[in-house]
């Protein structure tokens, strides 16, 4: 006898906002570990349970809608099915919304795969006034049903013992399942039989007709491959008598096997909910003006909120830092100047800032995980769609866009409700053109001192020359990413929900592991490199390979009339924004004490602003101080966006790629504004 | 017969056709939308995106989007 099975692969399947994510967490707890599909940049998320002696390892599929080849969620979904076999499929449904995420199933039911149906949020629904014949149901679907209402635990042991029983029963699932209660369309029944026995693939044939009814184009090439050319030229011709509506001709046949399924099942009682009666917060959430105003005022309120309870966090983590680095300098008094340097001025602040964006983002990403959780996020994207559009940008952009405004670092993270993976990477690489607070913290002064009387001409250019720059930056990004799914607006309105602060919290904590196991090492290192690059050779900052480079960059600072110091102050902002000033400060020999540029973060620079600003009157000319104005205003992401880009899209080269592509504009951005400079000045 | 975004909050009917290319009738058919379903108007401000309610769900639907939709007026 072969030794008996105990590892098991269960896949996770459902539409979104059907709760599948809160039975995921509920099933792996905090054993999660997110990775991208291969070679795709689509999010996989995994995660283990035991049950029974026996392991399980279960993958969330993406949440879509259907299984058409529109979108790259969807091929991952379809292609783990046939590609992965998993041992069973959980596919999970919203109780109260049946007959729409129904849908789902009726996809999935046609493959030969066991299935286990999910009625989620069974709570609700009894509550909305659905009479649900479980046992009936059950019968009528030739599988396993299972009631739950997962935000409340409810469910959990029926369906753990459902797996298990599913995965140990030798009952084979079969392919073209004869005894699905499917009434076949005529047109889908000739398609089926003008295929049937020809094609090699591991889909099933009813299912196949039907995605060559929906003319879905990789299925379309997959069956000409595979037959001969008469018996394709035969299927051709049934498909034309569609006459071009196929797709709902197969969407009809699909509802009304749900709608035959449901009919001996599902009732409903007392006062039906589809009376169309509007909840009096959802009018004024979705109203075109109140609805904007109220999701600025949400969105400010996160980041207020964010900031009052990350803020103790991050003051004592910024006295500790230069507490820390000034014991361990003293203590390695012994060893040579540079190693001391090394752990005091570039090992610690590099942690310091790793940790001060964790104890920032934590709190941030809570509460977005909690907007998302209660369903306001839909309605926020609802409200602004319109305007988004004009950029090529979806209304789910908008919350990101927002928060960058603040901090480019929360912009990145907020991209995390864009549900289409295209549309979300184009959104992190966008948000950094979005100048944060302490961008304007510097260009503030810098515009204060050279052009006191016209700030607001300056500030009006600026934000003129950003929404250019948003548009070709948006354009470009879209011919790199051709968005063939754009098909504007369609978008669920979830009910509301009660919060489920389990789901959010352990959201909260995949994010984090995800961060610090990507984000903080790249931050680390590249505030570690800047170090090097400011104390090496010699252990000043004037003679520093930092200045070689900026002597180096002569010519291109030339462009810009800009000498080496500013040059440097451009490049020690990839650190951190805030760092420029400080930076500038030195060079200028105002600020003392310091021997290299990030030991700024650790100790602070004492210096007078109307110093710097003398300084820098007497050293660079108007049309200069404008070239580094639009030059810093469009500068390269700091480290720490760079970092959550990295961490969020998995992505060197995106990560990379962004960095060079901003640094290039924002030199473009300062030559141009030099040349203007020149001309007016 | 009417196109969707034409409707007014209120307003009931049965969706008679839909007109679009392959991805967009794709899309909306995984939302819920199918020949002779009904559905609702819930929120139509003449200017951007509305708000229907079908199959005991409500959907957001852009301003073009809506006037792809083909509706005969009338509850049941």
């Amino acid at each position: 006898m072969s030794t008996l099975k105990t590892n098991y692969t269960i896949a996770l399947a459902g539409q979104p906002n059907t709760g599948k994510s809160t039975i995921f967490n509920r099933l792996t707890g905090g054993h999660q570990h997110v990775g991208n599909w291969p070679g795709k940049t689509v999010e996989k998320k995994g995660g283990n349970f035991h049950f029974n002696d026996k392991q399980f390892e279960l993958i969330d599929l993406p949440g879509t809608y259907s299984l058409t080849s529109n979108s790259m969620e969807e091929k991952v979904t379809r292609d783990f099915l046939v590609n992965e076999k998993p041992d069973v499929v959980v596919a999970v449904v919203d109780a109260s919304q049946l007959e729409r995420t129904l849908y789902m199933l009726s996809e999935i039911i046609l493959f030969p795969v066991k299935i286990i149906l999910v009625l989620n949020m069974m709570d609700v629904a009894t509550a909305n006034g659905v009479n649900l014949d479980v046992g009936n149901l059950q019968k009528e679907l030739g599988i396993k049903v299972i009631p739950m209402a997962a935000s409340k635990n409810q469910g959990m042991p029926e369906l753990l013992e459902a797996i298990d029983s599913e995965c140990s029963s030798k009952k084979e699932p079969v392919k073209n399942n004869p005894n699905l209660k499917w009434q076949t369309g005529d047109l889908t029944a000739e398609i089926e039989a003008g295929i049937a026995g020809k094609v090699n693939a591991p889909y099933p044939e009813k299912w196949l007709a039907l995605k060559l009814l929906e003319e879905d184009s990789d299925i379309c090439e997959l069956v000409e491959n595979e037959l001969e050319p008469a018996a394709w030229d035969n299927v051709k011709e049934s498909l034309k008598k569609s006459q071009g509506g196929g797709t709902l001709l197969a969407a009809g046949e699909r509802y009304s096997w749900i709608n035959s399924i449901l009919s001996s099942s599902l009732q409903w009682t007392g006062q039906s909910k589809k009376t169309g009666r509007r909840h009096k917060f959802d009018s004024l959430a979705t109203h075109p003006l109140w609805g904007k105003i109220l999701a600025v005022l949400i969105l400010m309120l996160t980041f207020i909120a964010t900031f009052l309870l990350c803020m103790p966090v991050i003051k004592f983590l910024l006295g500790s830092m230069a507490n820390i680095s000034g014991l361990l300098k003293s203590s390695l008094a012994g060893q040579p100047q540079w190693v001391a340097s090394m752990i005091g001025d570039g090992l610690v602040p590099g942690l310091g800032i790793s940790m001060v964006m964790i104890s920032f983002l934590l709190p941030l990403f809570f509460i977005i995980g909690f907007l998302e959780d209660v369903g306001y996020i839909a309605r926020l994207s609802y409200v602004f769609d319109g305007f988004m559009n004009r950029l090529g940008l979806h209304g789910k952009s908008f919350m990101s866009f927002l928060l960058s405004f603040s901090c480019n670092i929360s912009g990145v993270m907020g991209s995390r409700v864009i549900d289409s993976w295209k549309q979300r990477l184009i959104t992190i690489i966008m948000t950094s053109i979005i100048p944060c607070g302490a961008v304007w913290g510097v260009i503030g002064l810098m515009i204060v001192i050279f052009f006191n009387t016209n700030t607001v001409l300056v500030v009006s250019c600026l934000f003129l020359a950003m929404i250019i720059q948003l548009m070709i930056t948006s354009m470009l990004m879209r011919r790199f990413l051709p968005d063939e799914d754009y098909t504007g607006l369609i978008m669920e309105l979830p009910p509301y929900h009660k919060p489920n602060f389990r789901t959010i919290f352990i959201y909260t904590w995949t994010f984090a592991k995800g961060f610090i196991k990507r984000g903080f090492t790249l931050i680390a290192g590249v505030s570690f490199f800047v170090w090097l690059l400011s104390y090496f050779p010699n252990g000043n900052i004037e003679t520093s390979f930092l200045s070689t480079i900026g002597h180096g960059l002569d010519p291109i600072g030339s462009l810009m009339g800009m000498d080496w110091r500013l040059i440097v102050a451009l490049i020690a902002a990839v650190a951190s924004k805030e760092a420029a000033l400080a930076s500038l400060a030195v060079i200028y020999g105002i600020g003392s004490g310091v021997t290299s540029i990030t030991q700024i973060y650790s100790t602070k620079v004492g210096f007078e602003h109307s110093a710097l600003g003398e300084a820098l009157l007497h050293s660079i000319g108007p049309a200069t101080a404008l070239a580094f104005i639009f030059a810093f205003f469009f500068s390269i992401p700091c480290v720490g966006t760079l970092g959550v880009i990295y961490s969020e899209t998995k992505s060197i080269k995106w990560t990379v790629g962004s960095a060079c592509y901003y640094t290039f504009t924002s030199l473009a951005f300062g030559v141009i504004a030099y040349n203007v400079g020149l001309i007016i000045f | 017969m009417v196109s969707l975004d034409f409707l007014k909050p209120g307003d009931a009917g049965k969706i008679t056709s839909i007109n679009g290319r392959q991805n967009f009738l794709s899309r909306i058919s995984g939302i819920g939308f199918s020949l002779n379903e009904k559905i609702e108007m819930l929120q139509n401000n003449k200017r951007g995106p509305v708000i229907v309610s079908l199959r005991g769900s409500e959907v957001a639907l852009g301003r073009k989007e809506a006037s792809a939709v083909i509706v005969e007026l009338g509850r049941e």
